[in-house]
C-alpha cells in the first residue's frame, strides 16, 4: 500500500498522435499515455500503436494505452491491439469500456486501470454550489455535500470487485473538493492518476462538433477535433465550456499550491493532455506545464 | 419488413410513479412495469431525478406489486443511483431488502458496487443492468451478464444494426428504449444534472415551475476567436420516438422495449403504453400494411400526452425535428436549420405538456 511519504509524483503526457508523442518523448515527462480516451474514431491504428510503444520504450519512458467507450466496431479495432500489447508484457491499459474490460479477462500480460468514463464523480458537474440547495437545513446540506464529493470508488465492495478482475487503479479529475476522497481510495489499495487541465462533463457516442464541421458519418470522419476546439457559453447560466469532438469539458486550473495537498493524498501520476484543448503541442509546452505544476511540489 | 411469427414478442416495460398509474399501464397492456421507491435516509440526495418520481412509501409499493402480480405483470425497481459509497450502504441494504420482501421481481442496478451489495442482501432476485452501466457493445453486455445481470438495457446510442448483432449473439435478455426523453449524451457520462442547483435558477427555462437546463441554447465560438458562429442547443434534451422502426426492432431479437417517463404524468404513461401495445401486437400478427396505415394516422393525430394540452403531434415533435430515435446520425440529433427560438418554443410546449 502506498503512503504519502513514499509517493513521488510522475508527470505523464496524454496523446493519440504520433507527432505529439515524439514531442513528449523529448520532454521531462516520465511517460506517455497513448490512445483515445473518449472517441472510438480516434483509436490509433495498430501500426501507430506499435510505433508509439517501441519509440516510448526506446526513449526509456513508461507507456500506457487508453481505450474509450466502444461500439461493436470499436471492439473489433482493439482486439488485435490487445494481442500485440499482451505480447509486450506488463503494458498498462486504461479502460473506458466494460466490453474492453471483458476482453482482458482470462488473459495475462496486461495491467488494468479504469479510465475516466468508468469512474463516476458527481463533482465533475458544472453546478458547483450544491451546498446552497434550497429548503434544506445546515446539517442536511452538509450530508448531501459529503455524498456529492465522493466517487464510485469510495465503496469498498466496488474496489474489491474490480481487484478481483485484475484492475489495480483508476483515472480521476482535478476536483480539489474530492481530494480527501481520493486519499481514501488509495488507502484501499487502488492507484490513482489525476488529469489536469479539463474535466469531462458530457460525452456522446455521436459527435457534438459534427454539427459545425459537417462530418456526416463515422467512416468519413476526418477528425477535425484534432485541430479545432470550440468555446460554448450560456449567458443566462453564466457558464462557459470547452467543446472538442464528442466531449464537453469544463476548464480547471491545477494550482501549484494544491500539488502538495495532492501529493499528500498519495496520487501517483498527474496527466497532462496534448492537443487543441490544452493548447500544448510541443516539448516546450509540456516542460512549461511540468515546471508550473512541480513548483508547488 | 414482416416480423417472423416465430420470434417471441418483446415485453413492453412501462414507467409508473404511483399505484393509480400502475393500474392504468397494466390496463393499457404493459407486460412489465418499473418504478423507483423513495429510499429512507437518502430522500434529500437527488442527481438526475427528483424524489417525486419515486413511489413515496413501501406500503404503496406493496399495493402495486400485488396488483401487478394479480395481472401477471412483473415489477422492476430502480435502485440505480450511478454510484454507492460506504456511508450509503446501510440505507441501501435496508431499502433493497424491503422492496424485495414486498415482491419486486427484478432490481434495476446502475453501479457494480451496488450489484455486489444487492447480491449479498437479496441473492434470489433478478438483476437488470441500468443504462448507467453503458452497454454499448456485445462484449459489454457479456461482461454484465458474466457478473450477474439477467437483463441488460443498451445505451440509447447503439444503432439498430448493432442492436440486432448484440441481441442475436448473447445469452442474456437485451432491452432497448423505445420512447421518451433523452439527449445526445451518454447517460452516465453526463453531469448536467437537472435539479436544485442555484446557479441554474438564473437561466433556466421555467414553465409552470418546471426547470430544464438542457433546453437552453449555447453561444458557440471557434477557439479563442471572439466571433460567434451560432447559437445551438448543445446539451439538447429532446423527446424521441421509435414507432417507424418497430418492425426492425421486433426482428432484432430484443427481449424488452422500454418506455421512458417515470417523471411524466399517468396519462402519458398509459397512452404511450397502449400505443406501443397496439402496434407491437399488430406487427406480431403479421399485419404490416395495417401497421403502415395506422402509423401515418398516428403521426398526424396522436399525441401520447394529455389531450387537453396544446397541439403537439408526433409529426411535429419527433419527425420534423429528426428525433426519430433509431435513425443513426453521426451528429447529435437535432435539426440543423431549426433556429434556437423555434427549438426553445418546442421544448416549452413539451414541458407544459409533461407537467
Amino acid at each position: 500500500m502506498q503512503t504519502p511519504s513514499d509517493s513521488k509524483m510522475k508527470y505523464i503526457v496524454q496523446t493519440d498522435s504520433i507527432n505529439f508523442l515524439r514531442e513528449a518523448l523529448k520532454s521531462k515527462c516520465a511517460g506517455v499515455r497513448f490512445g483515445a480516451e473518449f472517441c472510438e474514431q480516434r483509436i490509433p491504428n495498430l501500426d501507430h500503436l506499435m510505433q508509439a510503444y517501441e519509440e516510448t520504450v526506446n526513449a526509456g519512458k513508461s507507456f500506457s494505452y487508453s481505450i474509450p467507450i466502444l461500439s461493436n466496431i470499436g471492439i473489433e479495432k482493439i482486439r488485435p491491439q490487445y494481442e500485440y500489447l499482451k505480447k509486450q508484457g506488463g503494458v498498462e491499459v486504461v479502460i473506458g469500456d466494460f466490453g474492453a474490460l471483458n476482453l482482458t479477462q482470462n488473459t495475462e500480460g496486461l495491467k488494468l486501470r479504469l479510465g475516466r468514463p468508468r469512474v463516476y464523480i458527481p463533482g465533475r458537474s458544472p453546478w458547483s454550489q450544491i451546498t446552497r440547495l434550497p429548503n434544506q437545513n445546515f446539517f442536511t446540506k452538509r450530508k448531501v455535500e459529503k455524498i456529492f464529493y465522493q466517487t464510485s470508488l469510495n465503496y469498498l465492495r466496488s474496489i474489491e470487485f474490480y481487484k478481483k478482475l485484475g484492475v489495480t487503479g483508476a483515472d480521476v479529475d482535478w476536483i480539489p473538493k474530492c481530494f480527501p476522497q481520493y486519499n481514501k481510495i488509495i488507502k484501499n489499495g487502488f492507484k490513482l492518476s489525476i488529469h489536469s487541465q479539463v474535466v469531462p462533463i458530457a460525452v456522446t457516442m455521436r459527435c457534438h462538433t459534427a454539427r459545425f464541421t459537417g462530418e456526416s458519418s463515422p467512416t468519413l470522419c476526418t477528425k477535425p477535433c484534432l485541430r479545432k476546439v470550440f468555446n460554448i457559453r450560456q449567458k443566462e447560466l453564466g457558464k462557459s465550456f470547452i467543446l472538442n469532438g464528442n466531449v464537453i469539458y469544463r476548464q480547471v486550473e491545477a494550482q501549484s499550491k494544491e500539488i502538495r495537498r495532492l501529493m499528500n493524498t498519495g496520487i501517483s501520476e498527474l496527466i497532462i493532455p496534448m492537443g487543441p484543448v490544452s493548447k500544448i503541442d510541443d516539448v516546450q509546452g509540456i516542460d512549461e506545464a511540468i515546471a508550473a505544476l512541480s513548483s508547488g511540489a | 419488413m414482416v416480423v417472423p411469427l416465430n420470434k417471441p414478442v418483446p415485453k413492453i416495460l412501462a414507467p409508473i410513479k404511483a399505484y393509480t398509474g400502475a393500474v392504468k399501464v397494466v390496463d393499457a397492456g404493459a407486460d412489465e412495469l418499473y418504478c423507483g421507491v423513495r429510499t429512507t435516509g437518502l430522500e434529500e440526495f437527488e442527481l438526475y431525478r427528483g424524489a417525486s418520481v419515486d413511489i413515496p412509501t413501501y406500503e404503496e409499493f406493496q399495493r402495486i406489486v400485488d396488483y401487478a402480480h394479480e395481472h401477471s405483470v412483473e415489477v422492476f425497481v430502480t435502485v440505480n443511483q450511478p454510484y454507492i459509497i460506504d456511508s450509503m450502504e446501510n440505507a441501501m441494504a435496508k431499502h433493497i431488502k424491503k422492496i424485495v420482501e414486498a415482491g419486486a421481481d427484478s432490481l434495476i442496478i446502475g453501479d457494480l458496487g451496488m450489484l455486489q451489495l444487492a447480491k449479498k442482501v437479496a441473492p434470489d432476485v433478478k438483476y437488470s443492468a441500468s443504462t448507467y452501466l453503458s452497454a454499448t457493445n456485445r462484449e459489454a453486455v457479456e461482461f454484465l451478464h458474466n457478473n450477474g445481470f439477467e437483463r441488460v438495457i443498451l445505451e440509447r446510442h447503439v444503432p439498430l444494426s448493432q442492436i440486432k448483432e448484440i441481441a442475436e449473439n448473447v445469452n442474456v435478455e437485451v432491452e432497448v428504449f423505445i420512447h421518451g426523453s433523452g439527449c445526445s449524451n451518454i447517460n452516465v457520462n453526463c453531469y448536467f444534472y437537472h435539479y436544485k442547483f442555484p446557479e441554474m435558477d438564473r437561466g433556466y427555462l421555467m414553465i409552470d415551475g418546471i426547470k430544464f437546463p438542457c433546453s437552453l441554447p449555447y453561444e458557440v465560438y471557434e477557439g479563442d476567436n471572439s466571433e460567434k458562429i451560432g447559437d445551438y442547443p448543445i446539451v439538447d434534451a429532446y423527446t424521441f420516438c421509435s414507432l417507424c422502426k418497430l418492425p426492425t426492432l421486433l426482428d432484432s431479437g430484443v427481449y424488452g422495449l422500454k418506455i421512458e417517463g417515470r417523471g411524466i404524468n399517468e396519462e402519458y404513461q398509459a397512452s404511450t403504453t397502449r400505443l406501443y401495445r397496439e402496434l407491437v401486437d399488430m406487427l406480431h400478427r403479421g399485419e404490416e400494411e395495417e401497421f403502415r396505415e395506422r402509423l401515418e394516422k398516428i403521426k398526424e393525430n396522436f399525441t401520447p400526452l394529455p389531450q387537453t394540452l396544446p397541439l403537439t403531434n408526433l409529426q411535429e415533435l419527433c419527425c420534423e425535428q429528426e428525433r426519430c430515435y433509431y435513425v443513426h446520425q453521426f451528429h447529435a440529433p437535432y435539426k440543423k436549420k431549426l433556429t434556437w427560438q423555434a427549438w426553445t418554443k418546442l421544448q416549452c410546449k413539451l414541458l407544459v405538456i409533461q407537467k
